[in-house]
């Protein structure tokens, strides 16, 4: 029916003083014609009232026809001060550019930043290609909604980068990139001989570079020079590159027990809660006392703290379970095949690269104190070379600069 | 027609147990800590000055009596009296106040 006092005030409203006339004339003809009136003060033959602006016309006519003179008192609402704005246009203006300004500014990209690498020249290149992508200070800021086609484009024009991640951040765009590690270079190897690691007999010599000092069958110790990188008795040093195939022997005592005592868990325990407090641990719960054969104890204790402080009183919880031994025997035939195992693993893991287990020989088979005792040679073929500085013949003075 | 509508509005009212001003025009004067007066289903504004307020009602007139009136609102059927009310009195139609 009638809008709140408010909103009147923001569609448009005057307040008017009327003066002589038929005030209570003009009052009841409002009143008839539904004009509403707000805050009306009628003090004798003055009135001061509030009316909407659309309802002016009538109230006018009216008050003319009565003879009532009008006075305005205060003006409120969004018609008198879009007025007031049709008077002063250039702030009306000043607020334009500013709306339009702020539009522009901040639909730009305001910073372009690259994080990743610490290389200031890559920095660099990965700054001049995001430019020539399209990514810089200034650009449109809408074009990076999605930016998939320029981390892939940006990834196309740097092959040394690994993964391109760009986001765009209000006016703020960041590009971060993993660069490829680059594969380790090959080591450069110096002049070097390949000399024997085991005491071994040589089976095949394979030199790709160097000359071979030994031959098939023959024995070499530790130390002794297998392919030679001094050519021409020293003048031209090479490094020595290939393999050296040899039966190696390996000598390893082994022990197997026969009989093992083995504890394992049935399944069955007992839950019992404790609070400790301090060193002396009350009980709380977990009164039964099962006949265990066996039996052992697993504590849980709880680590109550206010900050780094740790609580005098604690929770504790021991579980208790019943435990089966178990005692176990193997066949001789058993131990021995897992003698022969075990040394073949043994074999295998010891320092010298690849092996091939070329036989295996069982010796002093002995059965004593519950154990299997035994001694097995294994003869292992495998490649002893290792790399050592060159090593000269005797009489032979090192002299590279002037040739002698 | 009329009456027959009148009827009818005050079957409904009774019928619904409503009470009788929502429906069938009777006026309703709320008066609050005898500061604000509220005045429904007003046919007339008889007289406005700061010590007496008038309105016709359907069958009678109402007369404010106090000090410092000011109506904060008139509009269609509704009458918003605030001041110090003294007296409040309502006069049959035709009775000569």
């Amino acid at each position: 029916m009638r809008p709140p006092h408010g909103v009147i005030r923001l569609l448009g409203s005057l307040r008017m003083d009327w003066r002589q006339g038929d005030i209570e004339g003009v009052l009841q003809a409002c009143y008839r014609r539904g004009i509403s009136l707000y805050r009306l003060e009628v003090r004798g033959n003055q009135c001061q009232v509030e009316i909407l602006l659309t309802d002016f016309p009538m109230v006018y006519s009216l008050c003319r026809a009565c003879g009532v003179k009008i006075r305005f008192i205060e003006k409120h609402g969004w018609p008198f001060w879009l007025q007031k704005m049709r008077q002063r246009p250039s702030f009306l203006l000043g607020f334009g550019i500013f709306v339009v300004l702020l539009l522009i500014l901040q639909s730009m990209i305001w910073q372009v930043s690259v994080s990743g690498v610490q290389n200031e020249d890559l920095k660099q290149a990965i700054m001049q290609a995001t430019r020539e992508a399209g990514l810089y200070p200034g650009a449109p800021r809408s074009r990076f909604a999605n930016v998939d086609w320029l981390q892939s484009d940006l990834l196309k024009k740097m092959p040394n980068l690994l993964w391109v991640g760009i986001t765009v951040d209000g006016g703020k765009a960041n590009v971060e990139v993993i660069t490829k590690v680059p594969p380790s270079s090959p080591e450069l190897a110096g002049p070097r001989d390949i000399v024997a690691a085991k005491t071994a007999v040589v089976k095949t010599v394979y030199a790709t570079r160097g000359i071979a000092k030994v031959f098939p069958g023959q024995v070499v110790r530790p130390g002794q020079v297998l392919i030679s990188g001094a050519l021409a008795d020293g003048e031209q040093q090479v490094p020595a590159s290939g393999k050296v195939l040899a039966e190696v022997w390996y000598t390893s005592h082994v022990e197997v027990p026969l009989h093992i005592q083995r504890s394992s868990l049935t399944g069955q325990f007992v839950v019992r809660d404790y609070l400790a407090i301090g060193n002396l641990r009350v009980r709380l719960w977990g009164w039964a006392q099962p006949k265990y054969g066996a039996e052992t104890t697993r504590e849980q204790k709880s680590s109550w703290a206010m900050g780094h402080w740790k609580l005098p009183i604690q929770w504790e919880q021991a579980r208790v379970y019943e435990v089966q031994p178990l005692a176990l025997s193997r066949s001789e035939q058993a131990a021995r095949e897992l003698a022969l195992h075990l040394v073949t693993q043994d074999v295998l893991s010891q320092s010298g690269g690849e092996k091939i287990i070329l036989g295996q020989m069982v010796l002093q088979p002995t059965i004593a104190h519950g154990k299997l005792y035994e001694t097995v040679l294994t003869r292992t073929e495998e490649n002893i070379g290792a790399y050592a500085p060159i090593h000269l013949p005797q009489g032979k003075i090192m002299d590279n600069g002037t040739g002698a | 027609m009329r009456r027959w509508k009148r009827r009818l509005q005050q079957a409904a009212t009774d019928w619904l147990s409503l009470p009788p001003d929502t429906m069938s025009g009777v006026s309703r004067l709320t008066c609050l800590g005898g500061e604000q007066v509220i005045v429904e289903n007003v046919v007339g504004l008889l007289h406005v000055s700061d010590a007496r307020v008038e309105v016709d009602l359907q069958n009678s007139r109402l007369t404010l009596l106090g000090r410092d009136f000011v109506v904060t609102l008139v509009s269609v059927g509704e009458v918003h009296v605030r001041g110090l009310v003294q007296q409040i009195t309502y006069h049959a139609k035709g009775d000569v106040s």
